[in-house]
């Protein structure tokens, strides 16, 4: 029965090529897309159940549809793997990814590419999902490459606009997202290389059917050894693996330096957001280091750049997200905050933590977007916060949605996510000894309420400041997975419950992770930061629903800009990376580019090598064209003297 | 050695084609016909529908006859017993048996060749039906069946005279064919500088055989025996082997011939009157010259020097000048460079192809350079790749002249410039253009792609790396010019938009000669097997 794992992915690729190659009509490719990721969902739930069957030291399904590459030494399985960890995953992947799929169908009706849109959704579902099932990491590249060109493929869905709201060319939007994703790709692959270089093999785990070994067991093997950099010394070979894997880690998951990139991509549709740029792409960094957390076990203590890397990015986002003034950027960088928290989790070890805020930050960072779309859906395409304002009576139910989800993001008791990223902080206070790094989180947590009480103020309450604007709630299909997304962000606290904690239990036989000893301590830190939260956000909310209302006006500053002037204006640019970027590397980047195009290849090449060769042929040509006078007695002359030349050849030399 | 009743099915062909231009003559002479155009046009479709008829029938009998399709069955009392019995006798003729006289081989080589000469006298039929005749239909197409007869023979030939007369009698029906158009102001003097050229190569030519008859009466005599007059290839070949192979008589002889014979294929420096002669002659006749006249001699000249002159073959590493294949090298470096530079500043479509037809020959001689190796695979392959490309070139070119045939006709010129605009005139004919000039060009999957490469090959197992290398640049060179047709017929505006209809005969042959061109590409061992069998055959 192992078989039915193939059946996850194959169903979405299936939905994708029919899509791409039969389906011309929008409600066609809507539902089409849906019920394969719903048939996918239901394989995942029967792969569980055959999960459960299987012998507790040896939690493994696997499936080696065929050998992938052999090429002497290097052999290559296309082999699917199942375990507790692919299980979670693929579970989130299939279920909020079904959920997002028929909620497009209300939101993208009418839309000018509808099936492109499904057909390309699918094939992300695919990709995603062949990126967790990989029984080795160039297959799981395969994935990561997949999901990169559909995040790439999707940010650009409106390619034929110039701008999007707020102001963002989609194709540039696109471009920009594939080339800081390249970054971390090549750092990626450089990791493959090391990894076959040392271990010979990249297969995750032991294969008996192809006879392949695995490098994840070798890995406390190999502890001591180093590479040798040459002048710049030597460098352990676990923390070279995993720093080029977190170099990919910081491209693909969008944390600190390489984040830039995600709130552009809210260029594409919302669905997409939720889905690909919220919920589960930009998760795969996490993954990445869980599965291969008995190579970064072996850093975490010398080298905590992961941990500064996630916790440096929590807190960067979180600012950002406060000052933004388009309703979905404040949830990009809401996005990039929450997975500096998981990245922080998994530097620290706490890699149950960390899949347990991915798991819930994926239910309710999916129905905050998608709520945000029914908000831009029911009020025909505006962004601009500023324009919003008393929504909550002609939406009602996004309103309560949104603040289910706001409460979940904020921290607040009981929902999902205050037990998910409480543990995370107390992990980082109690277990990795880091008071800084803890303290920041809880001050990250802080701003996040407050980020997101200014958000509901400013949607919901206040005066509707647009006075041509009128909302409408919007239809079932997309009210639905809300519903159901907001009961998973409500109870989704649940899979991990202290004392409970099933998510620790079903994922052991991956992480080999003790349970979490409950102490009184951490029940003070959990009141602490709840209550810290929880004030902050209603200060959030008091501000921009009740105190500086009237002062929020359609194309204005934001009115905390007057208190806090560039501090406020450094946020609202995400700290100036971009800034940044466009003067040190795009720009002269561009320049050079300019200068080889137009100097080196027009002139150079083209001019002189192309051009050149090809003016001296024509000039001989016409040289040689002289010859053929039209006159008999000339040919035959040149008939008379060929034969000459060749008889003087033969005298000569023979 | 001498004639018996049962050699006649082995040249069956042959006297069929004798039987039909005798035919076509007669049929048109003794016909009563009237002065006005209606009869005229009568006249000329009679007379080409017997040929085009006549020639499928010998086609079918040659194909029949080479028991390369099937081998017919023996007799088993049936209802087809007759037939089955006139197949059995028409194939006792087939491919083996030692040559006729010793001057008639009828081989597996003379039967692909036979059939391509024929095949290429059948379209260039449909090609001139579709095309304006204008007087005496009958001189026409009987000169076009007595050339094709002295083709075949060409390529059968194993003797000197024999293949003396079957080059005259091949030329000289060309020669009136290239005038044929009186009131035209090039073909005349297409014809005429067509027939001195002719005359000269030919006097070249005797004059080559008389040395080589010279150089075996001296061996002869010097063996202690009496000045025999030895023509017949083979028996040359066996006086000249060891030191006597690079006698200087003998050395001057293989010269001449080989001079005599390069007018007939065109290469460099032999080639300056095909630009002239392909631009004036009637555009079939264009391209019936351009291909089966070309093949026919580059076959003959092919087993003249393979037979005659083994022991003088040489090395083609043009560092180490000796022997023919030498000489070939030189002269397939010259034409590559010269046909393929000369055809860049051409504005006249059927000028362009003549320069780019005479680079073709260039490629051609590639293949015969591998007769420098003993190994007889090696030798087979050569010929193998030399036979391909010849029936590759010939339907290629016969297409794309045929093409060129029908706007003359309906355009009123060929210049390249008359091209532009092509494809909203008669899209059909702009995409068989286009398939036809890309396997010119070499572009895969065409036909062409694979000529080029076997022929490639071949050179390089001979080891003339260098003139490979010039030959592929040359390739390159040779796209620009042949994109030229592209750019004109696709991209450039059209003078005016007036769709114009091809002739349905001269389509019908130009659609045959694509598909077999794509289809020779996409399947190529179509026919290598059989060529490849052929080839083994001439290598012993």
């Amino acid at each position: 029965m192992n078989w039915i794992i193939w059946l996850i992915p194959a169903f979405p690729l299936f939905g994708f090529v029919i899509n791409a190659l039969a389906v011309r009509r929008e409600r066609d490719a809507g539902i089409l897309a849906s019920v394969m990721v719903g048939l996918s969902f239901a394989a995942t739930i029967v792969a569980m159940v055959l999960l459960e069957g299987s012998p507790a030291d040896a939690k493994r399904l696997t499936w080696t549809l065929w050998e992938w590459i052999s090429a002497g030494d290097f052999r290559v399985a296309f082999g699917l793997l199942f375990d507790p960890l692919t299980a979670v995953m693929a579970l989130l992947i299939t279920g909020v990814g079904g959920l997002i799929h028929v909620y497009s169908i209300g939101y993208m009706h009418g839309d000018v590419r509808p099936v492109r849109f499904f057909a390309f959704m699918n094939l992300f579902v695919f990709a995603m999902l062949m990126l967790v099932m990989a029984d080795n990491l160039l297959l799981l590249f395969l994935g990561w490459e997949g999901v990169g060109l559909c995040s790439f493929l999707l940010i650009g869905h409106y390619f034929d606009r110039r701008s999007v709201p707020p102001g963002i060319n989609p194709s540039d939007a696109a471009v920009k997202a594939f080339v800081a994703n390249r970054i971390g790709d090549a750092a990626m692959l450089a990791a493959l290389f090391a990894i076959f270089a040392n271990f010979g093999t990249l297969s995750f785990y032991d294969n008996p059917q192809l006879g392949i070994s695995g490098y994840l067991d070798q890995a406390v093997a190999i502890a001591g050894d180093t590479i040798d950099l040459g002048a710049f010394g030597q460098l352990p070979l676990i923390a070279g693996i995993t720093l080029l894997m977190l170099v990919a880690v910081t491209g693909k998951s969008a944390q600190f330096p390489l984040y830039t990139w995600l709130p552009d991509a809210m260029a594409g549709p919302t669905p997409v957001s939720a889905l690909i740029h919220a919920a589960t792409m930009v998760t795969s960094g996490v993954y990445l280091i869980v599965r291969n957390h008995t190579l970064f076990d072996q850093l975490t203590s010398a080298a905590p750049w992961v941990l500064v890397i996630g916790v440096m990015t929590a807190f960067i986002g979180a600012t950002a997200a406060v000052a933004q003034l388009d309703i979905k950027r404040v949830l990009a960088y809401s996005t990039i905050s929450q997975l500096g928290y998981m990245v922080a989790a998994v530097g620290m070890g706490a890699y149950v933590a960390g899949m347990y805020h991915l798991l819930t930050h994926g239910l309710f960072k999916a129905l905050l977007f998608l709520a945000a779309g029914s908000v831009i859906h029911g009020i025909g395409g505006h962004q601009d916060m500023r324009r919003m304002g008393g929504l909550r009576d002609d939406l009602p139910t996004t309103f309560r949605l949104y603040v289910v989800g706001a409460l979940a993001l904020s921290g607040i008791f009981p929902l999902a996510g205050f037990w998910s990223k409480d543990e995370i902080i107390a992990h980082a206070w109690f277990d990795a000894r880091s008071p800084l790094a803890a303290i920041i989180l809880i001050l990250t947590s802080a701003i996040t309420a407050f980020y997101m009480g200014r958000q509901i103020g400013m949607i919901f309450f206040g005066r509707p400041r647009d006075p041509a604007m009128h909302g409408h709630e919007s239809g079932a299909t997309m009210r639905w997975p809300m519903i159901v997304l907001a009961g998973g962000a409500v109870i989704g606290g649940l899979i991990n419950f202290p004392g409970l904690h099933w998510l620790n239990s079903y994922l052991r036989p991956v992480l080999q992770e003790p349970e979490v000893v409950y102490t009184l301590g951490m029940g003070v830190l959990a009141t602490i930061t709840t209550l810290l939260s929880a004030g902050a956000g209603y200060l959030g909310w008091k501000i921009y629903a009740r105190d500086l209302e009237p002062r929020i006006r359609i194309g204005k500053e934001d009115p905390a800009f007057r208190y806090l002037g560039d501090l406020w204006r450094g946020m609202e640019f995400g700290w100036g990376l971009d800034w940044l970027y466009q003067r040190v590397v795009v720009r002269p980047y561009r320049a050079a580019s300019v200068f080889l195009s137009q100097v080196v290849d027009r002139e150079g090449i083209d001019g002189v090598l192309v051009d050149g060769t090809a003016r001296g042929l024509v000039r001989l040509a016409r040289g040689l064209r002289l010859l053929q006078s039209g006159y008999v007695r000339m040919y035959a002359l040149m008939f008379l003297a060929g034969v000459i030349i060749l008889i003087t050849f033969f005298a000569l030399r023979g | 050695m001498s004639f018996q009743i049962t050699d006649i099915p082995r040249i069956l062909p042959e006297l069929m084609l004798l039987l039909l231009g005798l035919m076509v003559l007669g049929s048109d002479v003794l016909t009563r016909w009237g002065r006005g155009p209606q009869a005229q046009l009568e006249r000329a479709r009679e007379a080409g529908q017997l040929t085009a008829i006549g020639l499928g029938l010998i086609f079918i009998v040659g194909l029949v006859q080479s028991r390369f399709l099937f081998t017919v069955p023996d007799p088993s009392g049936g209802p087809l017993d007759v037939l089955l019995t006139l197949g059995r006798n028409l194939q006792a003729g087939g491919p083996g048996g030692s040559p006729i006289l010793g001057a008639f081989a009828t081989d597996e080589f003379t039967m692909v060749a036979r059939l391509t000469f024929i095949g290429a006298a059948f379209l260039t039929t449909l090609l001139a039906m579709g095309y304006r005749l204008t007087a005496n239909p009958g001189e026409f197409y009987g000169l076009l069946i007595f050339s094709t007869l002295g083709m075949s023979i060409m390529a059968a030939a194993t003797e000197f005279i024999l293949a003396y007369l079957a080059l005259e009698l091949s030329s000289i029906s060309l020669y009136v064919l290239a005038g044929y158009f009186r009131e035209s102001e090039r073909s005349p003097e297409a014809g005429l500088k067509y027939f001195l050229f002719g005359s000269l190569s030919s006097a070249i030519f005797l004059y080559g055989i008389s040395l080589v008859y010279g150089f075996v009466a001296s061996e002869n005599q010097k063996a202690g025996g009496t000045p025999i007059v030895a023509t017949l290839f083979s028996e040359v070949g066996r006086f000249a082997t060891g030191d006597a192979a690079s006698s200087p008589l003998l050395i001057l002889g293989m010269l001449f011939v080989i001079a005599g014979l390069g007018y007939k294929i065109s290469v460099v420096p032999f080639h300056t009157w095909a630009p002239d002669v392909y631009q004036g002659a009637p555009p079939p006749v264009t391209a019936f010259l351009s291909t089966a006249s070309k093949a026919a001699g580059f076959l003959l000249l092919y087993r003249l020097l393979t037979t005659a002159f083994p022991g003088a073959v040489g090395t083609p590493r043009l560092e180490e000048f000796s022997g023919w294949t030498s000489v070939l090298a030189i002269l397939a470096l010259v034409t590559v460079i010269v046909g393929n530079l000369a055809a860049l500043p051409q504005t006249n479509a059927r000028r362009l192809l003549a320069y780019s037809s005479i680079g073709h020959a260039g490629f051609l001689l590639l293949a015969a350079l591998i007769w420098s190796s003993t190994s007889p695979a090696d030798r087979a392959f050569g010929t193998a790749a030399l036979i391909y490309y010849l029936i590759v070139y010939t339907l290629t070119n016969l297409g794309s002249f045929g093409v060129l045939a029908v706007l003359t006709n309906a355009l009123g010129s060929d210049d390249l410039g008359a091209m532009q605009g092509l494809w909203q005139r008669n899209m059909v004919l702009t995409l068989m253009m286009t398939i036809l000039i890309l396997s010119l060009a070499g572009i895969p999957p065409l036909a062409g792609f694979w000529a080029k490469f076997f022929v490639f090959m071949a050179g390089y197992q001979a080891g003339a790396v260098p003139l490979v290398t010039i030959a592929v640049i040359m390739t390159v060179v040779s796209l620009y010019y042949y994109l030229r047709f592209l750019k004109a017929m696709w991209i450039l505006p059209a003078p005016e938009t007036t769709p114009f209809k091809t002739p349905p005969v001269a389509n019908a042959a130009i659609i045959v000669s694509t598909v077999l061109v794509v289809l020779l590409g996409l399947l190529p061992n179509l026919i290598w097997g059989t060529i490849s069998t052929a080839a083994s055959v001439a290598a012993r």
